[in-house]
This record gives C-alpha cells, structure tokens and sequence, in this order.
C-alpha cells in the first residue's frame, strides 16, 4: 500500500525519531539510542516477558557492556510492555535505584521522566508503521554530545502524577503536565499528539475533524487502544 | 463498551457510527500482537472508509499507544470531580479492577 503520510505527522515523526540520537537532559545521545532498542525489543517479542521479570533477568535484550544503566533498560522495557501494571511502589523503588547515578532522587526523577518518554516516543512511531504495513525506520546513529541538564526552571511535586512537574502542578490534566519536567521531550512528545490525534486547541471541539473520521470515531479508537492497554486513565 | 452496547440492542453498527466494527477492529489489532489479524483489520477498513480516513485510524491507535504509556508510566491520575462524575460508569465497567485505577490521595 503506497500511503501519503500527512507533512504534519511525518515531521513530528521524524523530529522525535532524530532526537532519539541526542543527548537530552539525563541521558547521552548513545545511551538514547541504546533504550530504544531495548524499547523496540520489548515491542516485538512475541511473547514477552512478562512484567515481575525484567530483562535484567531474562537476558538477550540488553547489549553485555551497556552504555546506559541495567536498571534503564528494565524500565524502558517494563513501561513499553506492561505500563498497566506499573505501582507506586514499582516507582519508588526505582527512584531510589536511579539516585545514586543522579546525584539524588530530583535528578533520578527527571531521568525518569525522559525514559518514559523516550519510550513513548518509539513505542508510538512503531505502533503507526507497524499499523499501516511499513517499514519501521531504522535507528539513528548517535551523535556525540553530554546530557544537557535542562529541566522546567521550577519543579513542583503534583497530586496528580507520581513524577514531579513544572511548577505550578496540578494546574492542567495529568497527562498533559507528566512530561514537563522536561520540555523538550514535552514539546516533541505533544507535537507528536497534534499530529496523531488532534491538535490541543481542537480537543474542546466535539465535531472538529480533519475531514476523514469523525470525533466520534475517532474517541472510539482511542477508547478501544486504552481498553487493550488495560489503561484506566 | 460499543460492542458491548450493539449486543443489547436491535440497532446496526452503522446506524450508530460508521465503520464503528472495522475502527474498533483496527484498534484491538494495533494494541495486540497478531500481525495476520492486524493486516485483515487495516484491509477491511481499506475497504469500508478508504486510505486516508484508515491511515487517520492508525494514527489515532498510535497516539494512544503513546498516551497510555505516558499516563501508567508517570502515574496519572483523574481529577476528583472527574471520578466523581464518571463513578457510575467506572463501576458499571468494573474499571476499578484495573492496576492502572489509580486515585489521587
């Protein structure tokens, strides 16, 4: 099937994908790229494994001298696989493993936050290609380059998510403020939403439409992909 | 719940929504793991609304493959007044037995 991609969502995507290849805030453009082949990994085992069992554990997802640390790879593959299963508890725990390596629990926190989002990002782009019959693209090589350390200039601990978020919280829904810790990922991340879904300033307009599906039918797939998911959200 | 819905009444999928069936098939087949049954679903939905209004559909499933993973992953959670509102239905689903039911304390 020879599709035509919207321009719109074929540069979100592909500005998201190019990222994967640069550093960010906590992590190296290396060790990015590193996750996201565990992410994809994790997508494409047929089965998986299941969630009490990270590839830590499992073996023959993560490379033998990896870049990033062991504990990323588990949660990006946790989050890419079985993000319906994920507790408070799994979260602390976590937080406290990723400290010592983020001078404290603000940094693992932050860490955090992009490897969820990285995980997403390319859980999202994969998803698309592999619904629409294509060729997912391949990985970018990385570029040199450290994490940069850029973060929200205030972080705020939120009632409504367990990671923290651009001060003020709690002021926008949940999902929208989860990545704002970190603002680039958040500005690629909801790019990439606009173009997927629905640009934000739409989403008060129950008849809006891009001329093909309906609002309705278009609430019916997302309903139907977070049913799957087992997502109460 | 639109499946669930057509089985208690006498009303057919398209006087409800169009192509609510191969949507909804298109969907569950994105979020699964089967690949002959994801490519039946994107060929009935070819068939039934065209290529731009499928690649749209896959769009939308994509975007919340993402979704989901940024709400469980962050653990979002709904605001008050929305669980208020929604706590018939969420009972009504039984969603409360979901790992991901989460509450603000």
């Amino acid at each position: 099937m020879g599709w035509t991609v919207r321009d719109d969502l074929r540069e979100a995507h592909g500005r998201a994908w190019t990222a994967l290849a640069q550093a960010d805030s906590s992590w190296s453009g290396a060790q990015r790229v590193e996750l996201a082949s565990t992410v994809i990994a994790a997508l494409d085992a047929r089965p998986p494994l299941p969630p009490w069992v990270p590839p830590s554990v499992g073996g023959g997802v993560i490379p033998s001298e990896p870049l990033a640390p062991v504990l990323a790879h588990d949660v990006v593959y946790r989050v890419a696989r079985h993000a319906g299963t994920l507790t408070r508890t799994w979260y602390d725990e976590t937080i406290a493993g990723l400290a010592p390596l983020f001078a404290g629990t603000e940094g693992a926190e932050v860490a955090y936050v992009e490897l969820v989002a990285l995980t997403c990002q390319v859980a999202a782009i994969r998803s698309f290609h592999r619904g629409a019959g294509m060729a997912p693209p391949p990985l970018p090589l990385p570029l040199d380059g450290v994490p940069t350390g850029r973060r929200a200039p205030e972080l705020a601990r939120a009632r409504l998510n367990w990671v923290p978020v651009a001060s003020p919280a709690d002021q926008r829904a949940a999902v929208v403020q989860a990545f704002s810790a970190v603002p680039e990922t958040n500005d690629r991340t909801w790019a990439m939403a606009d173009a997927q879904y629905m640009p934000d300033a739409e989403m008060v307009h129950p008849d809006w439409t891009r001329g093909t599906l309906s609002r309705s039918q278009m609430e019916l797939v997302a309903m139907t992909v977070s049913r799957s998911r087992a997502c109460f959200y | 719940m639109l499946r669930w819905s057509r089985h208690e009444t006498d009303v057919p999928d398209e006087a409800r929504l169009p192509h609510a069936a191969e949507l909804e098939e298109l969907a569950e087949a994105q979020a699964g793991d089967d690949d002959v049954r994801l490519e039946r679903a994107r060929e009935a939905l070819l068939d039934a609304a065209g290529a731009s209004a499928t690649l749209d559909a896959i769009a939308v499933a994509a975007n919340f493959e993402m979704m989901t993973r940024l709400a469980d992953g962050t653990g979002a959670m709904q605001t008050d007044g929305n669980l208020e509102q929604f706590a018939a239905l969420i009972d009504e689903l039984g969603l409360d037995g979901l790992e991901s039911a989460r509450r603000p304390s």
